[in-house]
């Protein structure tokens, strides 16, 4: 069981923080060093973020093959669909695991939500959670289980900040403080700054600086 | 780029036991922690539940947990063991909620104040623990004592809500629900 199980990373944040735009930005440059990335979306009724994901790095870029991006329609409340009742997304990467072995990790990007959504650790081996500048920077200070219990904490669209008043020296001081010396990274995921950093953490305590499989392989 | 490469990462697949239920390991780390080969992980409740983690220990050894999914990380799990080291998994504790039912209440209004209770814990999607009639479930800050006193208003002649900071582990089944 263990061998054919394949290290997954879950993603999570308020709708509109760039859950989709950092997993745009995270495939090309985990792609270029030969990992294979499955992807599985969340969303509340649509698959809109799948199909957008879809288009860009399966048909697009050829980064992905096309049925490697699976969208999940949760309705309802989409943080039960990762958290409390996993049961969908399970069936999804399960079904991805045993049909391509061969991928290094599997993304799962939970639909929009509020800052307590988690990822159930029978779900995702790595939590990443994103927020962005716009909500003011008291945003780290005011908790919430996600930024306080994920592996690493992004905070996005840094390049806006001077335009809402929010100040990135205290987001990092008080992410510091509520985090207990686990990792905030700054990122802009329309511009890609900061990403290679999440790559590089993703390699280092998720997929134990393994090769990648079809490198090692062939 | 801030990477860190480890060349002294060591891989485990599987906890070789645990301190707590097996003596002759007690023994053992009774002996080695004299002697001062005794290192520690720390893992909060969540990592605890993961089959695949990476951690470094108070001394710096670095461990790749990867188990079979499924597997938990328990509380005085010895997770590497050496000659020259051993290595113990040791939860953090966490801030949880206390509610017991005060003394002089009838049968009927222990029944009314059980199932509400329940419901109201259930509600707000937390996993549970019940030891010496006493319920425990996780809170992130004292603020959140003042909510369930808000919400269990109606019943707070028949019970008490303090916070507490322990070692919390969920009754197996009712830590996350499934349908």
């Amino acid at each position: 069981m263990s061998s054919n199980r394949i290290p997954r990373v879950g993603i999570g944040g308020p709708v509109g923080s760039g859950k989709t735009m950092l997993i745009e930005q995270i495939v090309p440059i985990l792609s270029a060093k030969g990992y294979k990335a499955g992807i599985i979306s969340n969303d509340v009724v649509s698959k809109e973020d799948a199909d957008r994901m879809r288009q860009n790095l399966a048909t697009e870029k050829g980064l992905v093959p096309e049925e490697l991006v699976i969208g999940v329609a949760t309705g309802g409340c989409p943080h039960t669909a990762v958290r409390e009742d996993p049961s969908i997304n399970l069936s999804v990467v399960e079904e991805m695991e045993s049909k391509y072995n061969y991928l290094d990790l599997i993304l799962i990007e939970s639909g929009g939500d509020n800052i307590t959504t988690t990822f159930s650790p029978a779900l995702a081996d790595y939590f990443i959670y994103i927020i962005d500048v716009t909500g003011g920077d008291k945003y780290p200070r005011k908790r919430g289980l996600g930024i306080e219990n994920c592996d690493l904490l992004l905070i996005n669209k840094i390049d806006i900040a001077p335009y809402v008043g929010a100040d990135l020296k205290i987001m990092e001081r008080d992410a510091k403080i509520v985090r207990n010396k686990k990792p905030t990274v700054f990122v802009n995921s329309k511009t890609g700054q900061g990403v290679d950093i999440v790559v590089s953490y993703i390699i280092r305590d998720l997929l134990f600086e393994a090769s990648p499989k079809t490198l090692v392989n062939n | 780029m801030t990477r860190v490469i480890c060349k002294t990462m060591i891989l485990i697949d599987k906890i070789i036991g645990n301190i707590n239920s097996d003596s002759h390991l007690k023994e053992k780390y009774r002996d080695m922690f004299k002697s001062d080969h005794v290192e520690k992980i720390e893992i909060t409740r969540l990592e605890s539940e993961r089959a695949r983690i990476r951690k470094i220990s108070n001394k710096g050894t670095d461990l790749a947990i990867a188990m079979t999914r499924g597997s938990h990380i328990n509380d005085g799990d010895v997770v590497l063991l050496t000659d020259e080291k051993m290595v113990i998994a040791k939860r953090v504790p966490e801030n949880v909620a206390k509610i017991s039912l005060k003394g002089n209440i009838s049968a009927e209004q222990i029944l009314e104040t059980a199932i509400k209770v329940g419901h109201t814990i259930g509600n707000m999607h937390r996993p549970i623990k019940i030891t010496n009639n006493k319920i425990y479930f996780p809170i992130q800050s004292e603020s959140e004592i003042e909510l369930f006193q808000k919400l269990l208003s109606n019943l707070i002649d028949n019970i008490d809500i303090k916070s507490d900071n322990i070692i919390f582990e969920p009754e197996s089944g009712y830590d996350i629900h499934g349908h």
